[in-house]
């Protein structure tokens, strides 16, 4: 079951606006990093059950991210989100582990059927 | 890259920017609840004169595309406070310019599959924001440009692109 969630996304305005929903339903934000490095360290910080990963970030990116905590975490549930759907970046992160991917923009209900169907 | 004048004929900016304008729709009604109305003609020009901010990002590959949204300042305060539920209090400048650079990121991400014309991979830049009072983005007379404005209640923004050249095929 989901209770702890990290947010990965270089615009604090988008996690401001997970932050809004996580709030609202009850779920724990452990943390908000700004880029690929910051989300692996967090993760060892916090262990979060559920991690929202953004893709094009600075310093690292989302997808090499994933790779590096998917091989030492496979049980951590990963969300990925961007604003670009096109079908290489969806199979590319599927093939790294990924549970589900999320285009923006997203609202509540988005983000919050999508922590649902992660931790089914 | 080649001469945007030569490429001119071949581009249907209109229609490149129809797929930007569904996409800025079903992104503010998605982010805000907002159902954004086209304004029957270009009013926000004349009608702005204090400050305002742009979001702005570069789609390149086989097309060079420059979109811009351009909002007032005070109208991206009720904008980013539907969207988050932040009060303008606590909202910096800093924030705002953060989620315009965001929203032009969204509009563009998803108007870019659709671009389906030009068959080769697209890329896109990050985002950037500008904020200040009367500024205009300036192209040279040669560039392509093709804008909509849109308002709801008290929030009107406009779009913009601008075809910067590039090889069709």
């Amino acid at each position: 079951m989901i209770k702890t969630v990290l947010v990965v996304d270089d615009s604090p305005m988008v996690h401001k606006l997970i932050k809004k929903v996580l709030d609202n339903n009850g779920y724990t934000l452990c943390g908000m990093a700004k880029n690929g490095k910051e989300a692996i360290e967090m993760t060892e910080m916090y262990k979060p059950d559920l991690i929202f990963m953004d893709i094009t970030m600075p310093v690292m990116n989302g997808m090499e991210a994933v790779r590096r905590i998917k091989g030492n975490h496979r049980d951590i549930q990963i969300i990925m989100l961007s604003a670009m759907g096109d079908k290489e970046i969806v199979d590319q992160a599927k093939e790294l582990g990924v549970e589900l991917f999320l285009q923006k923009p997203f609202d509540e209900p988005k983000i919050i059927n999508a922590i649902k169907a992660a931790g089914k | 890259m080649t001469d945007p004048i030569a490429e001119q004929e071949l581009i249907d900016l209109t229609g490149l920017l129809l797929h930007f304008s569904h996409a800025l729709k079903y992104a503010v009604s998605t982010l805000t609840g907002l159902d954004m109305m086209e304004s029957p003609e270009e009013t926000m020009h004349k009608s702005v004169k204090g400050p305002k901010l742009s979001g702005i990002a570069i789609l390149n590959g086989s097309m060079n595309l420059l979109s811009s949204i351009t909002m007032p300042r005070e109208a991206a305060f009720t904008f980013f406070y539907l969207m988050t539920g932040i009060n303008r209090e606590e909202l910096s400048d800093k924030d705002l310019c953060d989620g315009m650079a965001e929203l032009v990121n969204v509009v563009s991400g998803m108007a870019k599959p659709l671009l389906t014309e030009f068959k080769s991979r697209l890329s896109m830049t990050p985002p950037f924001a500008i904020i200040g009072d009367n500024y205009e983005i300036i192209h040279g007379e040669k560039i392509l440009r093709a804008s909509r404005e849109f308002y709801c209640e008290n929030i009107n923004l406009r779009l913009e692109i601008s075809y910067l050249g590039g090889t069709k095929k």
